[in-house]
């Protein structure tokens, strides 16, 4: 029994969360948290903006029509835009909660916390992982599908 | 005695620690892999479609051939900025992933810190960025 807990010791007693560790994941918190606050006040930009109808206008020049300074977003417009702020704030969560924790964590000295909150790290980089893979995969296929128009016109 | 309460404290790298922080830095170095291999097709494609821009731009009205080598200038000069930041946050996050994973394999404290370190580049580097970015929406959102 004490020869298993000494080897239980052995291999992860070693590591600690040592004061300079301590104060990197305090200073990571932070940032975190600078992170989520600032991406939540650029979605509720977004969102204002879409539905305010109050767009800088893209360079609209086909077939002589005049360019206009605002003009209402389409639907799929809004949809494409919705979907890419919820995505956001998916990943956004996990980063709170990193943020949360780590801090609860390491200024409480709870375990658990700091363990959950590692947890969520992990899944902020997998979620941020998964939705960029997903991303470049639909980009490629549209500019094959582009590239595959042009050739054929 | 008093450095035993005092390590029995602290806070540990436990198994389940270990584990998550492992995992945590594998997709850490996968995303950072991932993005470094996205900036340098963006780089590739744009230098494939370098002389076909001119075309491109030209399109519009309000574009001769000298604004449209201006714009084309600016937009390389935007790449290259946007290129050699997204290098040095992914730089930060395979650093910081390979010293995590390497210090909890070798149980080496300063290789784990360093480690920390190097995450908390990364994040601190993003949030500045996102703080510029917030400004420049800020300003383009009242100042319509």
């Amino acid at each position: 029994m004490i020869e298993q807990e000494k080897q239980s010791s052995d291999l992860f007693g070693d590591l600690t969360i040592d004061p300079m560790a301590k104060q990197y994941l305090r200073s990571m918190s932070g940032w975190a948290m600078v992170i989520v606050v600032v991406s939540v006040i650029g979605y509720a930009l977004s969102i204002i903006d879409l539905f305010r109808g109050k767009r800088p206008a893209s360079f609209n020049r086909a077939e002589g029509f005049n360019m206009s300074f605002t003009e209402s977003a389409s639907g799929s417009e809004v949809f494409s835009s919705l979907l890419s702020i919820a995505i956001g704030l998916l990943i956004n969560y996990f980063l709170y909660r990193f943020a949360r924790q780590a801090k609860a964590g390491v200024e409480g000295l709870s375990q658990s916390e700091l363990n959950s909150s590692f947890g969520n790290l992990k899944a902020y980089f997998m979620a941020c992982s998964i939705i960029l893979i997903i991303a470049f995969v639909l980009l490629l296929l549209a500019a094959m599908v582009l590239g595959t128009r042009t050739a054929m016109q | 005695m008093m450095e035993d309460n005092q390590s029995f404290l602290d806070l540990q790298v436990d198994e389940q620690a270990s584990t998550q922080l492992t995992e945590a830095s594998r997709w850490a170095k996968f995303l950072g892999f991932i993005v470094l291999i996205a900036l340098g097709i963006t780089v590739l494609m744009f230098g494939m479609l370098w002389n076909k821009l001119d075309s491109w731009f030209l399109t519009y009205e309000e574009m001769d051939a000298e604004s449209t080598r201006v714009v084309k200038v600016v937009v390389a000069v935007c790449l290259v900025i946007a290129v050699v930041i997204g290098a040095i946050l992914m730089t930060f996050l395979i650093k910081g992933a390979n010293s995590i994973r390497a210090g909890i394999r070798q149980k080496d404290q300063a290789l784990f810190n360093i480690g920390l370190g190097h995450f908390r580049n990364y994040l601190a580097m993003m949030g500045v960025l996102g703080v510029i970015f917030l400004l420049f929406a800020l300003i383009g959102f009242f100042g319509r």
